[in-house]
């Protein structure tokens, strides 16, 4: 009896932990093709802050690179936000993007980038539509986020 | 009541295990490239006397930036693979200096695609990659007299039929008196090596 009355206190305890320290949602977006048809898929990802991204490269040398002047590209993620590059990415690689902010973050595949291998993601309900520079960024880039945003 | 506190601890590990930021899982392999192939150490490039021509229209020879350290990285505009990865790689040894020696050391990123990048081409892609600084130059050139430095260079190049590039990935450091010094073969490499470099030659101007 004594230790039934153990087990169940040990387990209310670790139920109570894991509430407070369970691990943000992972969610996944594969990087798929090796040149006319490289891309993100989904292309649009809409996560809540404190989410982690995984971007699994199935075939193909990429990256995952925001818009932002440290990668010598205009600002396309929240000013609060710190920019990030993955560096090269082979097929079979995997790179994790924790997301804390809310708004949108425009990316790119640098090799990729004139083609159009660009993505989106969406953090939170309550970012505010950014009203980022379209001219600045090469048409076929433009192309992808228009139409999936319209699919969105 | 010993196997209660071990799967307690042992759920608690799995617990724990939410520390999660950027992360790579990758291993360090590269794109195949050609090798590159061997040099002459104590031939200095500025016996090529050929002409090239900038992305602001300038010529030049490559005699004129003697006395201070040069960067040079050959590309093509068009490259949807590893090009972008290597211009930026040679961005990164740049930006590894300080201001002061940046404005002391010239960058030539030198297109062996000379059907289409000519100058006007290679201006926008200069100002597309905020690249458009002083030290830089896109440079184009008759094609013997590219072929001619890439030779002298070690980077081997050989045009494929769907118009693009078989190449070597290869940022070389030229010395003040245009020998190479310093070769960093392949992509995303260290460069602080190479930087260091620099900075000990321009102590030593």
């Amino acid at each position: 009896m004594k230790i039934r009355k153990i087990i169940l206190i040990i387990f209310g305890w670790l139920i109570s932990i894991s509430a407070i320290a369970a691990p943000p949602d992972t969610l996944v977006v594969k990087v798929m093709g090796t040149s006319d048809d490289a891309r993100f898929e989904p292309v649009i990802i809409q996560v809540q802050p404190g989410d982690v991204i995984r971007f699994e490269v199935v075939e193909g040398l990429h990256t995952v690179t925001a818009y932002h002047p440290d990668n010598r590209r205009p600002l396309r993620i929240p000013n609060s936000a710190s920019s990030f590059d993955s560096g090269m990415l082979n097929a079979g690689d995997r790179w994790s993007l924790l997301i804390e902010e809310q708004g949108v973050f425009d990316y790119f595949c640098l090799p990729h980038e004139k083609l159009g291998h660009a993505g989106r993601i969406i953090s939170g309900t309550e970012y505010i539509t950014p009203n980022y520079e379209d001219t600045l960024l090469p048409r076929a880039v433009l192309k992808t986020i228009k139409k999936a945003q319209e699919n969105f | 009541m010993k196997k209660l506190i071990i799967l307690s601890m042992f759920l608690m590990g799995m617990f724990s295990q939410n520390a999660m930021t950027q992360h790579a899982d990758h291993t360090n392999h590269q794109q195949e490239a050609l090798k590159a192939g061997g040099i002459h150490p104590d031939h200095s490039l500025y016996h090529l006397d050929a002409v090239f021509t900038d992305h602001r229209n300038e010529t030049f020879q490559l005699e004129d930036f003697r006395d201070e350290p040069v960067i040079v990285v050959m590309f093509y505009g068009n490259c949807t693979e590893v090009c972008p990865i290597l211009i930026r790689d040679t961005w990164r040894l740049y930006g590894a200096l300080d201001e002061a020696l940046q404005q002391k050391t010239t960058v030539l990123a030198i297109s062996f695609d000379t059907e289409n990048d000519t100058p006007e081409v290679l201006k926008d892609y200069a100002e597309y990659e905020q690249l458009d600084l002083p030290k830089w130059h896109f440079v184009t050139a008759q094609h013997t007299n590219i072929r001619m430095l890439a030779t002298m260079l070690g980077v081997k190049y050989q045009q494929t039929s769907d118009g693009h590039f078989a190449h070597s990935n290869l940022i070389t450091v030229l010395d003040t008196n245009g020998n190479i010094t310093k070769r960093v073969e392949g992509l995303n490499q260290p460069m602080e090596e190479a930087a260091q470099i620099i900075e000990g030659m321009v102590k030593n101007l």
